[in-house]
């Protein structure tokens, strides 16, 4: 007997969801954040793992990720996520990389930081994902 | 246990105040949830105060919408459980304005036990960390809701309370009432509230507990009173000087749902696998989040022992 009242109310919800999310599209929240050149990447791993020492750094050709080998072997990793960054370190040992036609694809071992492709890689992390 | 009546009243109405049904304040609050984050849309949208991110937002609302699903779907299991523990309850509590007193604050401090241990055990936090999540603070962040949490032991933290003789509908209202209140402190259009901030849970009391500074971790657990905070030491109030920053340490690199209810729960599984010991493997599920053998992740202790050695440096220099 309760249960159409609790379907009527998921379904309401489920309306209520698509709307407010259409309403924030519309009223212009979705900015993008971007990593736009080596400089904000390097202030990102300051912030992050203060006292880390970049040995090499990419860029997503759009700015939309970027990524650093770190001197201690880690590899850090930041995203754009809408307007926000996410930024995460992988020990270098569980990041997997993959050449693609358009750059290079970043795989980490974290059901919670999905692949990241950096559009037009640098020489240095092609190399890296051919070997 | 039978119903024992006190002076003037029967048993039939020892029953009656004992299996009185409340209504489910959390249901009829949703139609002034989706008003009120129209209207902070609206006000962030005209006075740049405050942020929002639609994909953040859906992600968040969808949250919210599985956690009433899987409410519906598990609900009964937490329900037979508050009842089973009161048959076995140790008096008989009506519905009464003291009774409903001593509930609220004895549920207010079961949140904060059951709020604190969430942070501070991995095996709580899996669950809990989804609400953590959103990198933003407003009211959709509010609904930003765990799909794991009752299905994973939470709601032990309330037994003791039915135990005790509290009917379990007064400990569910009063459940309820408390999500509710805390519906409004996620946001960062109301500063602070004067007296108020001495003795409840404010939308800046709360933007500490969402914050990843170092100096704002693990503080402010609070339900409804922050008094809980106040006495047990976990206290911290906002710094105009330092901005809360907000999302986890380990900010996630999605907005899928899916991936936000389960990435700390397969993240402990891969760990379990890993471990090499009985010890190892506790550690992984039961210790601080971020624990690890050999103390290479970052966890909260660590990251206040960090930064409060950079200040100490930069104060010597």
């Amino acid at each position: 007997v309760k249960l159409p009242a609790e379907l009527v109310l998921l379904a309401g919800s489920a309306v209520a969801v698509a709307s407010l999310a259409a309403f924030a599209w519309l009223l212009g929240f979705r900015s993008r954040a971007r990593i736009a050149d080596a400089g904000e990447l390097a202030a990102l791993v300051a912030r992050e793992e203060p006292g880390a020492r970049i040995v090499e750094a990419g860029l997503d050709a759009g700015g939309a990720a970027a990524v650093a080998w770190l001197a201690d072997g880690r590899v850090f990793v930041a995203k754009s996520m809408g307007s926000r960054v996410a930024t995460r370190s992988f020990p270098a040992a569980e990041v997997r990389l993959r050449a693609r036609r358009d750059g290079v694809e970043l795989r980490f071992a974290d059901l919670g930081f999905p692949a990241v492709v950096l559009r037009r890689a640098p020489a240095w992390l092609r190399a890296r994902a051919a070997a | 246990v039978a119903a024992r009546p006190g002076r003037g009243l029967t048993s039939a109405r020892v029953a009656d105040r004992l299996s009185f049904v409340p209504p489910d304040v959390v249901s009829y609050a949703i139609p002034v949830f989706v008003a009120l984050i129209v209207a902070e849309m609206l006000y962030v949208r005209a006075s740049r105060r405050g942020a929002y991110e639609a994909a953040d937002t859906a992600a968040s609302l969808c949250m919210g919408l599985g956690n009433s699903v899987v409410k519906i779907l598990a609900g009964g299991a937490v329900v037979a459980a508050y009842t089973a523990v009161y048959a076995w309850r140790l008096f008989d509590i009506p519905w009464a304005p003291w009774s409903m007193a001593l509930c609220f604050l004895a549920e207010d401090l079961a949140y904060y036990g059951f709020h604190r241990i969430s942070h501070e055990r991995r095996w709580f936090w899996a669950s809990h960390v989804v609400h953590h999540t959103s990198q933003h603070y407003n009211l959709g962040t509010a609904l930003r809701q765990t799909w794991t949490g009752n299905l994973t032991g939470a709601f032990v933290f309330w037994l003791p309370l039915v135990l005790i003789g509290f009917p379990p509908a007064m400990v569910l209202f009063f459940s309820g009432l408390s999500l509710v209140y805390q519906f409004w402190i996620h946001t960062e259009v109301i500063g602070r509230l004067g007296p108020l901030e001495w003795l409840f849970n404010t939308p800046s009391h709360h933007r500490v507990h969402h914050a990843t500074n170092p100096e704002y971790l693990d503080a402010n657990y609070a339900g409804v009173l922050i008094i809980w905070d106040r006495l047990f030491g976990s206290f911290v109030p906002e710094r105009d000087a330092e901005p809360p920053v907000y999302g986890v340490i380990s900010n996630l690199g999605s907005f899928n749902p899916l991936r936000i209810a389960l990435h700390e729960w397969l993240g402990m599984l891969r760990d379990l696998a890993r471990a090499r010991s009985l010890r190892e493997a506790l550690g992984y599920a039961f210790g601080p989040p971020g624990w690890s053998p050999d103390g290479s992740r970052k966890t909260s202790r660590s990251i206040k022992q960090a930064w409060a050695a950079r200040r100490g440096a930069r104060a010597l220099a």
